[in-house]
């Protein structure tokens, strides 16, 4: 796999970045098994990554930037292999992890100066430019003498974008980054981002299906740190097309569908309850659906 | 109250680390009890009832580090867990919930002290031997323990309780501590002699406000015998009991004032921020959505540069900061005024710079290691603490954050060091001593910033290697108490190992900090070299590969090391501790037969020596002539050199032989005996130098400049030494040794043997120099590089000389033929005149009373404080004086205590009592015709120039000393006192005199030490203590025959 990825990248060393991921796994000291032989191949576009808490998400993420070591596999970007040499990628990375804290007292901008610096950028003029147009873009430009930790949740998360693209990314590594911001700001935040991964690759990891199929040309399902699913939302909608049923039913009847059926969605319908299955055949007193990737997401959840 | 108690309590013991606490509980203890050896006084046993009280009482004061460590985590659990809003909606209100926790630290804490007491009962058993007594322990136990857990806790769940804050609690058990050493220096504690005595009201204060009651103890515990101290348990009574009373109260009130501002979710948000605009995007401003990126040594510098902004803003705006800031200037500050102002004994000191950068040093490094551990954890943890680690982590110059916290450190460190400079600097100018000698200070920065710089680096280390938070503030600390604190001396034998200790020596006018400072600077190159091989090393591991320049940059620091390394063990002799008592029994066992054969005493001395102070050296040849005046032929001779001292030659030369002497103790086989009266010479080429990593010997302090050598303890001594004797019981018993030599009784046969000596003595020393020998300077002489002395006694004298050499000024004047002259620093010339006054005085006093001087000439020399252990000492015409004691003191000020009056009246009386005119027998009671008449001649004198009152008053602070120190040793009359005893030689000698020429009148009193000077001096047989006592009673009333008797024969 090293040398496809590296061969690969040679190939296209001027206009694509590439992210190899191959048979990793990780286990914790607790003996909990985060990550089992995963193995993906991203390139420049926004890459989803789906599942549910404690799925791996974030452990595979944390793998990716470093601040954790896998048991076995590798990780190759742009031809070098992170594991070994992590601070390959920490010079081209943005990294906004799923619950992170600032330092008191210090106001958003000098937070930004300060990680700018780490980041390399050395002309304070142009340090300052990159700050402000970021704090601009994410809406935080009012509040750039207040002090982060007095921020709101959405604040402190827009926050969170803004540092990761200072310098010049070539891959952002996004842990729920719309959580706790309200549509407005995911909305523009989800504009940013399908700004920015014209470019660079952009790997986002969300609960939020709807985000996934509206931004990733890509994306994964990873489930109990076993990868379930890779492909484009499309392809993974189009394997249900046919297969979708609905059936508005009582609430006291869910049990003995959920034994009878492979349940892929359920949906309250005006105080109604409706179930969505999936089925080769339609079962009797359902009706045909147009299968969503939400449905796909749940029936490679659940059902493969 | 019960549920939230027990829900602790088993938290605490259903876990591994509760085993691991019991043993390091008992552990510490074990250590405590079998190895400090703090001892209170003379015959008062490490593990009688006195000791152990004041031991426990000390280390009563763990109780802040224990109860501070679980008060972390009780008291502070629900807001850490965010637990608060649940627990404090819930029937258990707050009541429940702050009795709960608080009983869970209480029980915790004295838990712990308890498990240390066990430990230290056992570790003192394990010492001694002896059988148990469970009340010594038990008692202290309750009455530190317990008492002082119980205001600990009351007071530290007070501050939490109200503030809410780790770091405020944290700080206020630091506050606990400073307010302790505080009050403890003003306490007349046994452990803080340099400050003692302080006035009876001083030590009433200090006693019923000290918060752990030593000094109550301390002080009720002033009047118990020796042997009331081994056997009795000091009551509660009086003070102590005040005392304890009021830290019971006091910690009610604190318990109390919590409770009452105890709030369940009182949890402080910072103000949010308003979400309007307060300025818009400027239009001109470019859009930069990326930048490019660079990593040179300019982008590494800049990261470097913005961790120590966002430390420093971090840190100087953190209480912590501020308050260490508080406590430190606080506590060096009282500590300032305390060694100038002395207690009621001594005058004012000049708070010389000298003095000042001393001070701080004994304060500052030990306080600084512990904020050094404080803020190095904190700097280092705080990414993670507020979880912003994953971003920072994430960056390509984080490896640079190390460099940003330590440079962070040294600026704080540097901060500290500016300020408490600055502390000195205002009390110099506050007492008005406004000579500023910035090579002081720099040893501030040497001796305490630079340690403190290197340990913060391996702090840092370990916080590094750890990967858990509290775990590594426990390894910090771990490593910094044993290889930084006090303690490091017990656990690292090796000296070049020790070096994040600070120093703690004096600092001297005439030689600064001497060579110690450059072996300092030596070993820190040494332990640099050390922390940055670690950080090398671990730099190759984590990266798994070794760069060209760490491989050069080890090999640097491995070459570096290996030469300061050997510069500071240059001369290094080991001192194990078992060696000396060995090398004293085998001494004992092998010659103490000498005691009883006759040998011959020393009758001229004749010495060249040679002094080299810049190189800390010299050499002595000299020669004895030795006359045997027993009536037996000497056969066997024993002849013993000091071992400190470099043999090079010497031989015992006879008519009719002439005998090698290699040995440093070398028994002498004569083939031709010395027949009675009859003479020998024993030759003898001696050197000596010393190295800073051994330390220089007090009385052989040949330094660069203010060397000063009791030098006939060097010389050779004939016969059994049986001061060379261990005195310890126990090791007595371990190496198969009977009873010690006894101190001759009063009663023994008196020793008629005229062993006074002539003295022929060539000094010379290095160009610049002045040497002071003894006796009288005869010629005086400049030769090639160097300043030849030649001083000669034409009298008799005791064998007894001494010799000091400095840069000197000079004061002359010829006082009724006497040429009198003052040697003293440039920079000390203060009080001269008055010291020459003041000996015109006692010239005068004690020829029309006592009789003739016996030189021509009087010279006092002052010398460097690295030589200590008196404030003047005199010899055959010359008397030596420390410049920090006496001479250099500000007798103006304050209580006026005219202490040169004292020592131009004490030390030249000497001239006329022992050891010059007379030489008391070596037996009981001979100090009290030494130190007691001068003490006399010192009051009498002081009388004359200040009047009655003055002189009583004076009188009264030696009964305060007597009465201090009197509990602390066998107390004994007297008549019968021993060299050792000096609060009854010079103390109660003053109180008993002045109160016999009360009793009796002056004249009568003169008129006896007339007489006895008479019928006593040399070449008379030397004198016992009841001598004098015949002669007060024979020119004295019948009717005070009692009352004297009393006073000099009883306690």
């Amino acid at each position: 796999m090293d040398s496809r990825c590296r061969g690969l990248y040679y190939l296209n060393i001027s206009k694509m970045n590439r992210l190899c991921i191959d048979q990793l796994s990780l286990t914790y000291q607790n003996s909990v098994r985060a990550l089992s032989n995963i193995s993906l191949d991203i390139t420049n576009g926004m890459f989803g990554l789906l599942g549910p808490n404690g799925a791996g998400k974030s452990s595979l993420m944390k793998t990716i930037v470093g601040l954790q070591k896998p048991d076995k596999g590798s990780i190759i970007f742009n031809g070098v292999d992170i594991i070994k040499q992590p601070a390959f990628i920490r010079k081209q990375l943005g990294f906004l992890p799923q619950d992170f804290g600032v330092y008191p007292k210090i106001s958003a901008y000098d937070l930004l100066q300060h990680l700018a610096m780490l980041k390399g950028i050395d002309s304070a003029a142009v340090r300052k430019s990159q700050i402000l147009y970021l704090l601009e873009k994410v809406n935080l430009y009012h509040a750039k003498d207040k002090e982060v930790n007095t921020f709101s949740g959405g604040m402190k998360q827009r926050f969170g974008v803004a540092q990761t693209l200072l310098g010049n990314p070539q891959i952002v590594i996004a842990d729920e980054p719309t959580a706790g911001l309200d549509p407005e700001e995911r909305s523009r935040f989800n504009i940013l981002l399908s700004e920015i991964s014209e470019k660079i690759i952009v790997i986002l990891s969300t609960h939020i299906v709807e985000d996934v199929r509206n931004l990733c040309p890509q994306m994964a399902v990873i489930k109990d740190g076993i990868l379930q699913a890779a492909g484009s939302p499309a392809q993974m909608v189009n394997t249900l097309v046919g297969k979708v049923w609905t059936k508005q039913i009582r609430t006291s009847e869910l049990p003995s569908y959920e034994s009878s059926c492979k349940i892929i969605g359920r949906q309250l319908i005006a105080g109604a309850m409706h179930i969505t299955v999936f089925s080769g055949q339609q079962p009797e007193g359902f009706y045909p659906l147009a299968p969503t990737l939400e449905h796909a997401y749940f029936h490679t959840l659940y059902h493969q | 109250m019960k549920a939230i108690f027990l829900f602790d309590i088993k938290g605490y013991t259903k876990r591994f680390t509760a085993y691991l606490g019991i043993v390091c509980f008992l552990g510490a203890g074990i250590f405590a009890g079998s190895q400090f050896k703090l001892s209170a006084g003379e015959g008062i046993n490490f593990n009688g009832s006195y000791t152990i009280g004041f031991m426990l009482g000390m280390l009563s004061l763990s109780t802040i580090l224990i109860a501070t460590v679980f008060a972390q985590k009780l008291l502070f659990m629900e807001w850490d867990t965010r637990f608060d809003l649940i627990l404090f909606t819930t029937p258990a209100g707050k009541g429940n919930f702050a009795s709960g926790h608080f009983l869970s630290l209480l029980t915790l804490t004295v838990s712990g002290f308890l498990l240390g007491t066990i430990g230290f009962a056992i570790g003192q058993q394990m010492r001694a031997g002896f059988s148990i007594h469970f009340l010594y322990y038990l008692y202290p136990f309750l009455l530190f323990g317990c008492i002082n857990s119980l205001f600990v806790c009351c007071f530290l769940s007070c501050i939490a309780w109200r503030t809410k804050s780790k770091l405020m609690m944290a700080i206020g058990g630091l506050l606990l501590y400073v307010l302790y050493m505080v009050t403890l220096l003003f306490s007349n504690s046994p452990l803080m002699a340099q400050a003692s005595p302080q006035s009876l009201a001083t030590q009433q204060v200090s006693a019923l406000i000290d918060p752990f009651g030593l000094s109550a103890y301390f002080y009720d515990s002033r009047a118990l015998s020796v042997s009331q101290r081994n056997t009795v348990l000091l009551l509660p009574w009086g003070y102590f009991l005040m005392n304890r009373l009021i830290v019971l109260a006091v910690s009610f009130i604190c318990v109390w004032l919590g409770y009452t501002g105890l709030s369940g979710t009182g949890r402080r948000t910072g103000s949010r921020p308003s979400t309007a605009a307060e300025k818009s995007f400027p239009p001109h401003q470019a859009p930069v959505l990326t930048t490019a990126t660079r990593y040179n040594f300019r982008t590494k510098w800049q990261s470097i540069w913005s961790f120590v902004k966002i430390d420093i803003g971090y840190t100087y705006k953190n209480i912590p900061f501020i308050a260490s800031v508080v406590i430190l200037l606080f506590y060096t500050g009282m500590e300032m005024y305390a060694v100038i102002e002395k207690g009621i004994r001594l005058p004012q000191q000049y708070a010389s710079s000298g003095l000042m950068a001393a001070t701080i040093s004994e304060s500052f490094y030990f306080m600084g290691m512990l904020l050094m551990v404080y803020f190095a954890h904190d700097l280092f943890w705080k990414s993670s603490n507020v979880k912003f680690s994953a971003i920072e982590n994430t960056t390509p110059h984080i490896s640079f954050r190390q460099w940003g916290h330590w440079f962070s450190c040294v600026l704080l460190l540097l901060c500290y060091t500016v300020l408490l400079i600055a502390l000195g600097l205002s009390f110099q100018l506050a007492y008005h001593y406004p000579t500023i000698d910035w090579k002081a200070y720099g040893g501030v920065v040497i001796f305490n910033t630079c340690p403190l710089i290197l340990l913060t680096g391996m702090l840092l280390f370990i916080n590094q290697l750890v990967p858990r938070n509290y775990i590594a503030l426990s390894v910090c600390i771990l490593v910094t108490l044993a290889m930084a604190s006090p303690l490091s001396k017990k656990i690292i034998a090796f000296p070049l190992f020790r070096f994040f200790s600070g120093f703690n020596g004096v600092y001297s006018d005439f030689n600064g900090y001497g060579a110690y400072l450059p072996s300092f600077v030596e070993r820190l190159a040494f332990g640099a070299c050390v922390v940055g091989m670690l950080w090398l090393i671990y730099g190759v591991i984590k990266n798994g590969r070794l760069s060209v320049v760490r491989l050069s940059g080890m090999l640097a620091l491995v070459a570096v090391s290996f030469f300061s390394g050997k510069a500071f063990m240059h001369g290094y002799v080991s001192k194990d501790g078992r060696l000396k008592p060995e090398a004293a029994a085998r001494y004992e066992k092998l010659y103490r037969k000498y005691q009883d054969i006759p040998q011959p005493v020393v009758t001229a001395v004749t010495s060249n020596i040679s002094l080299y102070p810049g190189k800390r050296t010299y050499t002595i040849v000299g020669s004895y002539i030795i006359k045997n005046f027993t009536t037996a032929t000497i056969h066997n001779l024993l002849i013993n050199f000091d071992e400190h001292l470099h043999m090079l030659h010497a031989a015992y030369i006879s008519k009719g032989e002439e005998i090698q002497i290699n040995q440093a103790v070398t028994p002498l086989r004569l083939n031709h005996g010395l027949q009675p009266n009859d003479s020998a010479v024993i030759h003898f080429e001696l050197s000596y130098s010393w190295a800073p990593v051994n330390g220089h010997q007090s009385f052989n302090a040949i330094m660069e400049n203010g060397s000063f050598l009791r030098i006939s303890r060097y010389y050779p001594q004939i016969g059994y030494l049986p001061q060379k004797e261990v005195t310890d019981s126990l090791q007595r018993k371990e190496w198969g040794l009977g009873a010690v030599t006894k101190v001759t009784t009063l009663t023994a046969p008196k020793s008629s043997t005229p062993d006074f000596i002539y003295s022929d003595m060539l000094i010379s020393t290095d160009s610049g120099q002045t040497a002071i020998g003894t006796g009288e300077l005869i010629k005086q002489w400049r030769q090639g590089n160097r300043n030849y002395f030649h001083y000669k006694t034409n009298e008799p004298i005791p064998f007894r000389f001494a010799v000091a050499s400095a840069t000197y000024s000079v004061s002359r004047t010829t006082y009724k033929g006497i040429e009198i002259s003052v040697y003293y620093h440039p920079k000390h010339d203060e009080n001269v005149a008055h010291l020459i006054s003041c000996a015109k005085n006692t010239l005068d006093y004690c020829q029309e009373n006592f009789g003739a001087y016996p030189f021509r000439s009087l010279t006092f020399s002052e010398v460097s404080s690295f030589t200590s252990g008196f404030a003047a000492t005199a010899y055959p015409a010359n008397i030596f004086m420390t410049e920090n004691m006496l001479f250099h003191a500000n007798i103006k000020a304050d209580q006026q205590q005219d202490v040169v009056n004292e020592l131009a009246g004490h030390e030249l009386s000497h001239l006329w009592w022992g050891n010059n005119q007379v030489d008391p027998d070596d037996r009981e009671g001979a100090a009290m015709l030494t130190e007691t008449l001068a003490m006399y001649t010192e009051m009498m004198l002081y009388k004359k120039m200040h009047g009655r009152q003055k002189m009583l008053e004076r009188v009264q602070v030696h009964q305060q000393i007597y009465d201090m120190e009197k509990g602390l040793s066998e107390n004994r009359p007297l008549y019968k006192v021993q060299d050792g005893d000096t609060h009854i030689s010079y103390s109660k000698g003053a109180v008993v005199m002045v109160k016999l020429s009360e009793l009796i009148g002056e004249s009568k009193v003169n008129e006896a030490l007339r007489n006895f000077l008479l019928r006593n001096k040399y070449p008379h047989p030397r004198p016992v203590s009841t001598d004098l006592i015949d002669e007060i009673l024979k020119v004295s009333e019948d009717k005070y025959h009692g009352e004297i008797k009393k006073m000099f024969m009883e306690i």
